[in-house]
């Protein structure tokens, strides 16, 4: 191995040493204690490497950013017990639980209770809030936030048709064939995705309804009413403020809608 | 344990994460929501990994994938294969970077064009080895390697750029005539 093709490889060596104990380095760091030049050239290398590494280990990182990921994980369940791997052990356990407990408790898995139309509400709010830049919550809303406005990759499919949202969600098992707020509908659409919410598919879809963004988006939220223990039972609008954004929940069919956007009721409510 | 610790794994791994984002999508939103999108996937997902020193890898792997696929869906991928630098490489002072802030360090890391980018940021934000950035980047360790000497060839140049230009900014006054 000669001098050039050992810094080849030495430039792959990590500054912390944690590299030390890799074979694929064995024979350059072999060559580095025996050629002084090499061993110069080695140690200048690690020292840019080692100030370059600590610099970069300061860049900030927006303040709220931890507290907005926990908020998300509001929406995020784990999946169903039969659905996660288990070991041998487990499973054998499991199999006899069951069968001591058939008689009793019958076959079905019960509804989670907590998952009812408040918990719908609450849950998405805060996720589509903190997710997508609707700075509603007083812990999460503070200048740092700035970062929540853009979309990056934060929806699954963009389009500004509102055919092809449609089309996009029939495909993926959303709902494709939900109504949108009639003047809503004027506004170009920037984009739709889907949400677990404790097992149940939820359908997001944004719409720009103005020139300034983050402030001009308008989110609708669907989801099945059978996916809800307690739907509202007619298609009245419930309409929520909360300081400089609300909400608006209603059913329509077999669907239920949670609509949000900057501004009061009055500012939503010209979308229906 | 995933549910458990879901906390303690943001806590660990959002900081080194949010940069890794930052520097692929060079955008600080974009930069929040693919960090927020990857512990999305893993507070769905990632309850299937068994074994937990892996965790590091995949985040960072999945946070690359996102982007991957968010610049595909947004079709401005672009990907330059550049010639090697030429001529000699300037030297660097570590002390001239220790000077330097380190958002500045960060907009001259990120001037490194891909495919370099992503392998040196691995390197030395994520203090990821050589294997550990080939599985994140899935590509062959040689070329993690390569990619590793050229763009570290590259960074050097724009560092030198970088330092160049600021001296130029810095204009001396005029001498203060005595009397």
């Amino acid at each position: 191995m000669n001098n050039e093709e050992a810094k080849f490889i030495l430039r792959a060596y990590r500054p912390g040493g944690e590299d030390a104990q890799d074979d694929a380095f064995a024979e350059a760091l072999a060559q580095v204690r025996r050629d002084p030049e090499l061993a110069r050239w080695f140690a200048q290398e690690s020292a840019l490497d080692a100030a370059i590494h600590a610099q970069l280990a300061t860049v900030p990182v927006p303040r709220d950013l931890k507290a907005a990921i926990l908020a998300g994980r509001k929406v995020v369940t784990p999946p169903p017990w039969w659905r996660r791997p288990v070991s041998r052990a487990a499973s054998v356990a499991a199999v006899f639980a069951t069968l001591a407990c058939i008689g009793f408790v019958g076959l079905r898995e019960p509804r989670e209770a907590a998952a009812d139309f408040k918990r719908f509400n609450s849950d998405l709010t805060d996720y589509v809030g903190a997710r997508y830049g609707l700075l509603f919550s007083p812990k999460l809303a503070t200048a740092n936030m700035g970062y929540l406005g853009g979309l990056g990759s934060g929806l699954h499919y963009r389009s500004a048709s509102i055919e092809d949202i449609r089309h996009w969600l029939a495909e993926n098992s959303g709902h494709g064939d939900c109504v949108f707020p009639a003047r809503l509908k004027d506004h170009p659409s920037m984009g739709c995705g889907m949400l677990d919410w404790r097992g149940r598919r939820v359908s997001l879809v944004c719409f720009q309804v103005g020139p300034s963004l983050p402030k001009d988006k308008v989110y609708l939220v669907v989801i099945n009413s059978t996916d809800l223990p307690d739907p509202p039972t007619n298609a009245k609008m419930r309409f929520k403020e909360h300081g400089e954004w609300a909400s608006a929940t209603w059913r329509s069919g077999e669907f239920v809608y949670l609509l949000m956007g900057h501004g009061d009721r009055e500012a939503l409510g010209k979308y229906f | 344990m995933h549910d458990l610790d879901f906390e303690q794994v943001v806590s660990a791994y959002y900081e080194p994460l949010y940069r890794f984002a930052l520097s692929l999508s060079r955008s600080e939103a974009d930069a929040g929501d693919l960090t927020q999108q990857t512990f999305y996937i893993w507070a769905s997902k990632g309850g299937q990994l068994r074994d937990s020193s892996k965790v590091k890898t995949w985040l960072f792997t999945t946070l690359h994938r996102e982007f991957l696929g968010s610049v595909r869906r947004q079709g401005r991928f672009v990907h330059h294969e550049l010639g090697s630098v030429e001529g000699e490489l300037p030297v660097v002072e570590p002390d001239a970077v220790r000077r330097l802030e380190s958002a500045e360090l960060m907009s001259v890391l990120m001037q490194v064009e891909e495919p370099y980018l992503a392998p040196l940021v691995l390197f030395y934000l994520g203090g990821h080895s050589y294997q550990e950035i080939a599985k994140i980047l899935d590509v062959p360790p040689g070329t993690v390697m390569s990619r590793l000497a050229r763009g570290k060839d590259r960074l050097r140049v724009r560092l030198t750029d970088h330092f160049e230009e600021t001296e130029h900014k810095i204009v001396p006054l005029p001498k203060q005539r005595a009397g």
